[in-house]
């Protein structure tokens, strides 16, 4: 398995260009330790999407180095490295036309698991994400409230023992109440996983209770990276300052 | 992934399905033609058809061959390349039309015009060493075009020649048939040798006409020398002087390699020569066209008299044409389910054969995406040539028949499968396939498994588009010999009875609505599960 010192995910001076022209990341560096949650913040366009899918290979750097537990994204095939590293968006994504049970357990049957497993494993994590397994196995993903399916999309990341999650606003598009509750909880799942997340949120209030460190990004640019405290007490530029002022961050 | 790959499975099944059906009927149609039979074809108007099912029956009577018909071909080019290609044996033909249009021989108008035995003399040769025909014995009558006027304006401006309209041609409405404005012994030939220049010109087919003459929305109009109709409509027909329309005389037009297999052919169809004058013709066309009794029964009677016998054929009685349009419905209805099974066959083959290229097309184009507009907009012009100039098209490479049809509607069910097939795998919910490959997938799982399922939907939507596309065009199959619905229409149209039109036309538009129905309910089986609009 990966070393303790090595970070599960790093990219070092990393560079997009996509077609037509958008340099949309100009020489980003970040790592994430294992264990660890470090949110990207930033006003839209800032590039945190893009930045999020280099470690699993949807967007190729056009220059610089994307490594995932020690190793470059690019030494393998694709696939397999997506089956390693859990991904959730912030729409519903879940495959419409699939029942809940066959959405959890897609990993875990692209890793050919034997299907006794499969089936134990899709029950223990929808139970884990709070969903009654016998009652939502077969139904589909119209057949949900808004916050389920983004529980399931939880379970479906996390189901083949991913042990590093990417999130593109997991809760952008939940009410607050429900959002509320999901951080919560995502806390514990997060603890009894044992997983670290790259995790990209607009809610400077999101990223100062989940994560450990934050990355505040601004043209393609990462202006600085730090625990909440120390960009509130140490913003590097007068931009972080007034971004943790519009955000309203207490700590 | 299984119930997906049922999915799959059943697409691919139905298909398979349909092709082996297709296989099996072409195989067998192919079989049978090797048996001792002939195809007489005919041009599609009535008296072509009257003379084409005289040679049928003669042929029947008088040796052991069995005979097909093929009639009702869309003209002169159409079915002259059908007895070319051999889709035809023989047919009935005018010499003085093998003299203009299929020799291109100039005519020679005045004194120096040639008699009709010098006409035939010609095409005899030319026919033999050129295309290997043969012209059997004239049956005698001449049946050429001519001009006619409405007895009112013959009258009023005192009209005896063409010549004399050709000076009055600016104050008279005129109809002519397509194929006489295009020929030479036609519109063309008169405009340069009388300078004949109509100013309100209408193309109208040949049973419209007379309807307009008679009616007097129309002064001037083409016809056949031998036309029933002139006699109902009381019109004058216009002394050609100078000599623009040769003389046509109406005789079998046989291929030498079918005379070379079975001489008899010669022999019993060399009892029709020099047997019908001008108005024993136009009796027997006004039997046909304005009475309206049976071909088959006018062709019988007068072979029957011609040998002596008694007409095998019962003439039908008047309350027969008077029956009410759903009672000739019932009393037509194994004419018409045979044409209804022909018609879905048409149909059918196509659209399978459309979903084998367009399905797989589009899926391919999905992967270059930079050239997929380009190929589905040139798929696309396909979609606006007229559907009776496609039919024509396919003629010189596949002969007249089913072949020619099916090709047709192929073509013309590739654009909406092919453009729903794109878009809809193209357009399939961006999230679930950023999910799919994320969570990683390979490019063909994700088109399989979630592009495909999200798109069977729309793909349905362009198979049903395509399907009621295809059952509406393949009415026009019959102008071209493929039979179905079409020949009710076509027979109607010529004869100028709505209710024939409509015998054919009613279950065409039913046949499209049930055939919409029942892909709509495939497409129903076939929606995945979980998609907005499935129980
Ligand atoms: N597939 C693409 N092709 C071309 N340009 C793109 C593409 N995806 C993103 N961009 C551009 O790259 C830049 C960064 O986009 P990105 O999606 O990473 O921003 P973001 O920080 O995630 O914004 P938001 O908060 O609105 O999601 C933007 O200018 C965007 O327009
Ligand atoms: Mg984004």
């Amino acid at each position: 398995m990966n070393d303790r010192s090595d970070p599960i995910l790093q990219a070092r001076d990393v560079h997009v260009h996509y077609t037509g022209g958008v340099h949309a990341l100009r020489g980003v560096s970040v790592h994430v330790a294992t264990g660890e949650t470090v949110a990207l913040v930033g006003e839209s366009g800032s590039g945190k999407s893009t930045l999020l899918k280099t470690f699993n290979r949807l967007v190729e750097p056009t220059q610089g180095e994307v490594r995932v537990r020690g190793e470059a994204v690019d030494a393998g095939r694709p696939e397999e490295l997506r089956r390693s590293i859990g991904y959730i968006q912030q729409e519903s994504s879940l495959l419409p036309h699939w029942t809940v049970g066959r959405n959890v357990g897609l990993v875990p049957r692209l890793l050919g698991w034997p299907r006794e497993r499969v089936e134990v494993r899709t029950q223990e994590l929808l139970a884990l994400v709070g969903l009654e397994p016998a009652a939502y196995v077969d139904r589909y993903p119209l057949q949900l409230s808004g916050g389920q399916r983004q529980r399931v999309a939880f379970a479906r990341a996390l189901a083949g023992e991913a042990k590093v999650v990417l999130m593109d606003e997991p809760f952008g598009a939940l009410d607050p109440l429900i959002r509320h509750d999901m951080q919560r909880e995502f806390s514990q799942w997060r603890e009894r996983l044992g997983i670290s997340t790259l995790m990209v949120t607009h809610d400077l209030q999101v990223a100062a209770r989940l994560a450990d460190r934050i990355a505040v990004m601004r043209d393609g640019e990462i202006l600085q990276v730090g625990s909440a405290r120390e960009l509130s007490e140490a913003p590097a530029t007068s931009y972080v300052q007034d971004l943790l002022r519009r955000g309203e961050v207490t700590i | 992934m299984r119930s997906v790959k049922g999915a799959v499975a059943r697409w691919v099944g139905l298909a398979f399905a349909w092709v082996g059906l297709a296989l099996v009927i072409l195989i067998a149609g192919a079989s049978s033609a090797r048996a001792d039979k002939v195809v007489v074809g005919s041009k599609n108007f009535s008296e072509s058809r009257l003379l084409a099912e005289m040679f049928a029956q003669l042929i029947e009577s008088r040796t052991s061959l069995q005979v097909e018909r093929r009639f009702n071909l869309a003209g002169t080019a159409i079915c002259f390349g059908a007895l070319e290609s051999g889709d035809i044996d023989l047919y009935p033909e005018y010499t003085g039309t093998g003299f203009v249009t299929l020799l291109n021989l100039p005519v020679a108008s005045g004194p120096d015009a040639l008699s009709p035995a010098q006409v035939l003399a010609v095409v005899r040769r030319e026919f033999r060493a050129r295309h290997d025909m043969e012209w059997l014995g004239p049956l005698g009558f001449e049946n050429a075009y001519e001009v006619a006027v409405t007895r009112a304006v013959a009258e009023r401006f005192k009209l005896v020649t063409i010549g004399d309209l050709a000076n009055v041609d600016a104050r008279l409405r005129f109809a002519f048939g397509y194929e006489f404005m295009e020929r030479e012994d036609g519109l063309v030939g008169l405009r340069r040798v009388y300078g004949l220049q109509p100013q309100d010109l209408t193309g109208m087919q040949q049973s419209l006409k007379y309807q307009a003459a008679g009616d007097g929305r129309i002064d001037v109009l083409d016809v056949y020398t031998t036309d029933g109709l002139i006699l109902v409509h009381d019109l004058v027909i216009l002394q050609d002087d100078r000599g623009v329309f040769p003389p046509y005389a109406a005789a079998p037009l046989v291929r030498g390699a079918t005379l070379r297999e079975y001489p008899e052919l010669a022999v019993a169809l060399g009892e029709l020569t020099s047997v019908l004058d001008e108005s024993g013709m136009r009796e027997l066309n006004r039997q046909a066209e304005v009475d309206q009794v049976p071909i088959e029964t006018v062709a019988a009677t007068f072979l029957a008299n011609l040998s002596g016998e008694n007409a095998v054929h019962e003439i039908p009685t008047d309350s027969d044409r008077d029956l009410s349009f759903f009672a000739y419905l019932w009393a037509q209805r194994g004419d018409l389910l045979g044409q209804t099974g022909t018609h879905l066959l048409l149909v059918a083959i196509a659209l399978v054969l459309g979903v084998l290229v367009a399905l797989p097309l589009g899926l391919f184009l999905h992967r270059r995406a930079s050239s997929a507009e380009t190929v589905i907009r040139g798929v696309g012009v396909l979609q606006t040539i007229p559907s009776i100039a496609l039919l024509a098209f396919m003629i010189p490479a596949l002969g007249v028949g089913a072949k020619p049809a099916v090709a047709a509607l192929f073509l013309y069910s590739l654009f909406p499968i092919l453009r729903n097939t794109y878009t809809g795998v193209s357009g399939a919910d961006p999230n679930a396939v950023e999910s799919a490959r994320a969570l990683g997938m390979t490019s063909g799982q994700v088109m399989r498994s979630v592009r495909l399922p999200l798109a069977a939907p729309i793909i349905m939507a362009g198979l049903r588009t395509a399907a009621v596309i295809s059952v509406g065009t393949a009415t026009l199959a019959a102008f071209i010999g493929a039979g179905g619905l079409g020949q009710p229409i076509v027979s109607g149209l010529q004869l100028n009875d709505t209710r024939i039109v409509l015998s054919g036309a009613i279950p065409a538009a039913l046949l499209a609505l049930a055939v919409d129905a029942l892909l709509g309910g495939l497409e129903r089986r076939l929606r995945p599960k979980g998609l907005a609009g499935s129980k």
